[in-house]
């Protein structure tokens, strides 16, 4: 029915197992007007057995495991749990991601710590981090080449987006380009995510005269800060993409933390 | 040849409604709203309307946890010791 095979279903598992968990509160992300699909990023061995893309086109067509994966979780949505369009899932706008969101981490190429080591698994064993998600936005910068210039532009791009007043969880795909000029600079994931969640920071006054803080605007709200997430572990950090092109992505989350969290599972043989 | 369906129907399930009451006269209404903007000023209204135009005695306000779940086992076993009806908040 996806067009997997045999061999990708302990991704398809673990996947599984991941939406099921009560953090990620499927309840809410998969009903949700937000729309909000699964974002699937896969660590360890399995994403080089199964040829998992974590290059060139991340987001697009060209893998066949990236496109079946993602569609056979999709599938246990609509036909085990009853998701479908109408009835179970109201998303307003859903995003191409409902078809199939997933990605692996380059850990070959990565200088940091992979995403599920973060997450307390050894690097050799595979993992799978599921999160509600929204599409991924694109940011360009090719004119820096410190990680503060490149992480600014970022920041600048990022700080309203998603659900501004939810503080769901992030995830940003940094791809090779400005992989290599942020760890030129030594930076690591926890330096990238503290900077981003220094920068991402609204002031109430903003927020209100943009309608999305409820209320008139009051003594103090231009200095009252609002940051985009809760705290900067509530940033994950996936070294993905193409080696050329200065572009890279983040990605909201759903939600509130509270509401709907990542959520990491070991893959099992 | 052999044919697997992976999709599976629902067990049936009979969900047993409370039996309505003949009229709201003298009724303590529960509310629950969701966490939602402005779901808590709208119940509210709902139940001054149930008080003053139904005659129901007095409501109570809960508030889930968050939108995305159903309310917590402790709201339900608080509201059925201490209500006769209920509304609840359940869009956007």
């Amino acid at each position: 029915m996806a067009g997997g095979r045999p061999e990708d279903m302990p991704v398809v598992a673990a996947a599984s197992e991941g939406i099921g968990d009560p953090a990620g509160s499927y309840h809410g992300p998969g009903t949700s007007t937000a729309g909000a699909a699964v974002l699937i990023v896969v660590n360890g061995p399995i994403a080089r057995e199964l040829d998992i893309n974590a290059g060139d086109n991340l987001f697009g067509p060209g893998w066949r495991a990236n496109a079946t994966i993602g569609r056979a979780v999709r599938l246990v949505m609509r036909n085990v749990c009853g998701s479908r369009p109408g009835t179970l899932d109201r998303g307003t706008l859903g995003h191409p991601g409902k078809l199939s969101y997933v990605i692996a981490e380059n850990e070959a190429e990565s200088p940091w710590t992979p995403l599920h080591v973060e997450r307390g698994f050894r690097p050799e064993q595979s993992a799978v981090t599921v999160l509600a998600a929204e599409g991924p936005h694109q940011f360009y910068n090719q004119l820096s080449n410190t990680a503060e210039g490149v992480l600014s532009t970022l920041a600048d791009d990022m700080r309203i987006s998603g659900n501004v007043m939810g503080q769901p969880p992030y995830v940003l795909v940094i791809a090779g380009e400005h992989m290599r000029t942020i760890a030129k600079g030594g930076w690591t994931k926890a330096d990238v995510r503290r900077f981003v969640f220094e920068r991402t920071q609204n002031s109430h006054a903003h927020l209100k005269r943009t309608q999305r803080m409820a209320g008139p605007v009051k003594p103090g709200d231009e200095t009252l800060m609002r940051p985009l997430v809760e705290a900067p572990d509530d940033i994950l950090v996936v070294a993905a993409g193409g080696r050329a092109g200065a572009f890279s992505a983040y990605i909201p989350g759903w939600g509130s933390k509270r509401s709907s969290q990542a959520v990491t599972k070991e893959v099992k043989r | 040849m052999e044919i697997l369906d992976p999709t599976t129907e629902a067990a049936q399930q009979s969900i047993a409604y409370a039996p309505r009451p003949a009229s709201l006269e003298g009724k303590r209404v529960g509310l629950i709203e969701n966490t939602k903007f402005n779901s808590d000023r709208l119940l509210a209204k709902i139940g001054d309307i149930l008080k003053g135009e139904y005659g129901a005695a007095e409501t109570r306000m809960w508030r889930k946890h968050n939108s995305s779940v159903p309310a917590h086992q402790e709201i339900i076993e608080e509201l059925k010791r201490t209500c006769d009806v209920m509304v609840a908040g359940i869009g956007d």
